[in-house]
């Protein structure tokens, strides 16, 4: 049987389904029964969620559209010459 | 240029590609407001400096631009990416003698820190002594000490060690597969997971600190 302190230490992989199946059983029986650790885990899936909110209104002074008309400028006379090193562009 | 096929994406990530190489401003436009501030966090982690971080997101467009037709979809658009700005970042770091090895960066996540949950919160069973409190009726504008919540988690993410950040980041702002990250980042999978359990507890914490602080 799993402890809270189990749980707690798992929240990360059961947000993100990344437990054998009987952790994965033994924790969502856990959640069931154990309000405390139902919230835990429900309070790091909100922090989750609203992380790309944070970042994007971090980024909310950057001039995004200067940067965006520039590459779109670039694409229109790239020819793939090696503006950039190849060496640091993943083969996918 | 020999086009390559874009094999494994979505029809609409597939649309989406296909406005990139025909220079489809808009296409770009979304693109750099979907991905440019997190990019440039990601290279933070690996060159400390912000306007070099900047630097190296603004090479890492144009080899975007240069090289979209060597993209193949095997991998998403966005763990290619995010695997310029890497490559660059640690190319970068690298020549600014910022990092000897990439395992060191990785290590800088582990070495004398803890994964950010508070042991003494639990009985020595295991059981809450110190359950969490609900955050009832918080939202992410919510203003605390004269910032938004949003705001404050943003400072909690700068603030976690490098690796950590660079993980989260990918995975939970980015949403690259984690197969990706380990790839990305020669890491084995185990190892991402220590990183994001670690910088996941320790956001969770950061909010909790100032949403339902322990009297």
């Amino acid at each position: 049987m799993l402890t809270c302190r189990d749980i707690a230490q798992r929240a990360s992989q059961i947000l993100d389904a990344d437990l054998p199946w009987h952790a994965r059983l033994q924790a969502r029986m856990h959640l069931l029964v154990c309000q405390n650790c139902s919230r835990y885990v429900d309070q790091m899936a909100l922090t989750l969620r609203w992380l790309s909110p944070a970042v994007a209104k971090a980024g909310e002074s950057l001039d995004t559209a200067g940067i965006a008309a520039r590459m779109s400028k670039l694409r229109g006379s790239a020819t793939g010459d090696g503006c950039t090193g190849q060496a640091d562009v993943p083969g996918t | 240029m020999l086009r390559q096929p874009v094999q494994a994406l979505s029809t609409e990530d597939r649309a989406f590609v296909a406005k990139l190489r025909a220079g489809d401003e808009r296409a770009y436009r979304e693109l750099v407001r979907r991905h440019h501030s997190s990019l440039v966090r990601l290279a933070k982690a690996f060159c400390y400096f912000q306007a070099t971080a900047e630097e190296v997101v603004q090479d890492s467009w144009v080899a975007v631009v240069t090289k979209i037709d060597t993209y193949s979809g095997e991998a998403s658009l966005r763990a290619w990416i995010c695997g310029i700005v890497v490559n660059k970042a640690r190319t970068r770091a690298q020549r600014d003698g910022r990092m000897r090895t990439f395992s060191d960066f990785c290590r800088q996540g582990h070495d004398g820190d803890e994964d950010g949950l508070d042991l003494d919160r639990f009985s020595s069973g295991g059981a809450w002594t110190d359950p969490p409190l609900p955050w009832n009726g918080v939202t992410p504008e919510r203003e605390v000490a004269g910032r938004q919540l949003v705001e404050h988690l943003a400072v909690a993410l700068d603030k976690l060690p490098p690796a950590q950040r660079a993980v989260v980041l990918m995975r939970d702002v980015q949403g690259v597969a984690p197969e990706e990250i380990s790839k990305l980042l020669d890491t084995s999978e185990a190892n991402l997971r220590v990183l994001l359990h670690r910088g996941r507890t320790k956001l969770r914490a950061a909010l909790e600190a100032i949403v339902a602080p322990n009297e």
